[in-house]
């Protein structure tokens, strides 16, 4: 049982609040934001900051963790809320098979070379067509999000490749100014 | 694009090895408590098992969550030491694993207590349970005896524990594991 002491010093040594492994079916995610809001509420953050990370962590949960419709019962994604000094970041994991990854990996490069304001634009554009959106765009709307909310303080690589499927974890900073 | 720092792969691995679902570190209160119990029912509800099983999982870990809020650290030492609650899902069962602080002064009459509920079977446990309420008899630590009793009862397994080394000189690490089975023998 040494895991459980283990796993305890790794979140609160790099201040991880909350780890949670699922495929984030749509049942669970409500249940997955009403932790991550009772855990945002206790801290003593301006209102804005606190929608700016729950926004995130739903675009997170709805559109990156929950897209792996051929294996929706594998636990193929994570979610973590990490404190930091002057804010909290949230990070989310998850497989992806070499199409989504192709397609996610195009839209982070070229998001990743967009300007805010550039940014904004694009997200006004696609929001214009709502009623069209298909998963790229969806994904493309949650990614851009991510960027606009975070001012830009998102990282990401791949990690584990193997043969078709590799993990996708991105790191979403949101400072508290 | 650099990678991301090591804590966030070794967390996830470890998950991962030990089919760990739900990690939480910090402060307990009654709003934590009250969305983890949430999140485990809707987890119950969407894995479709037993009703029975269910309630089990769900007196099981309101009993556990509520040990951890009411025994929290609450020494003036700084540390990095938090209590935590671990839910695992395993295809036969599921485990709960909380973690805290212990003092040093209460590990043996802790343990000593465990091992008891341990040797027990059903029905010791049961009269066990009689005779603690009873005699109100409320331990040192606020009753987590009468807790022991209570959940070796309604999980019909042994309870597995731990003591681990941590820097302070007052204080250990304290783990414990119930297991409910998905299908009631």
């Amino acid at each position: 049982m040494e895991y459980t002491f283990n796993l305890q010093k790794l979140m609160a040594e790099s201040n991880y609040l909350l780890a949670i492994r699922d495929n984030f079916e749509s049942l669970l995610s409500k249940s997955v934001f009403s932790i991550v809001e009772s855990q945002i509420n206790n801290d003593k953050i301006d209102v804005n900051i606190k929608n700016r990370i729950f926004s995130v962590v739903v675009e997170c949960v709805q559109n990156i963790c929950s897209n792996d419709k051929a294996h929706s019962t594998a636990k193929n994604s994570i979610l973590l809320l990490n404190k930091i000094d002057n804010g909290h970041n949230i990070v989310v994991g998850t497989k992806l098979n070499s199409e989504r990854k192709s397609r996610i990996d195009e839209i982070l490069s070229e998001i990743s070379s967009s300007t805010i304001d550039e940014l904004k634009a694009k997200r006004k554009n696609i929001i214009s067509m709502r009623s069209e959106l298909d998963e790229t765009q969806k994904e493309n709307l949650a990614l851009i999000d991510m960027f606009i909310r975070s001012a830009g303080k998102v990282k990401y690589h791949y990690d584990g490749e193997n043969g078709n499927d590799c993990f996708l974890i991105i790191e979403i900073e949101i400072s508290n100014n | 694009m650099a990678p991301i720092e090591n804590p966030l792969k070794q967390i996830h691995s470890i998950m991962n090895d030990e089919n760990a679902v739900l990690i939480y570190s910090g402060e307990f209160n009654q709003e934590i408590v009250k969305s983890m119990l949430n999140y485990t029912e809707g987890k119950l509800e969407s894995s479709g098992i037993d009703d029975l099983v269910r309630k089990k999982i769900f007196n099981v870990m309101v009993e556990q969550l509520q040990n951890i809020t009411k025994h929290q650290y609450t020494d003036d030492e700084k540390s990095v030491v938090q209590p935590c609650f671990v839910l695992i899902e395993q295809e036969n069962h599921y485990n709960l694993v909380t973690g805290n602080p212990i003092h040093v002064d209460t590990i043996q009459m802790v343990s000593d207590r465990i091992n008891q509920v341990n040797s027990l079977n059903a029905d010791e446990l049961k009269d066990l349970y009689k005779q603690a309420r009873l005699n109100s008899r409320i331990s040192e630590v606020g009753g987590a005896g009468l807790g022991f009793i209570d959940v070796a009862r309604k999980t019909e397994n042994k309870l597995d524990f731990g003591f681990y080394d941590i820097d302070s000189a007052n204080y250990k690490y304290f783990t414990l594991k119930t297991q409910i089975n998905k299908i009631i023998q």
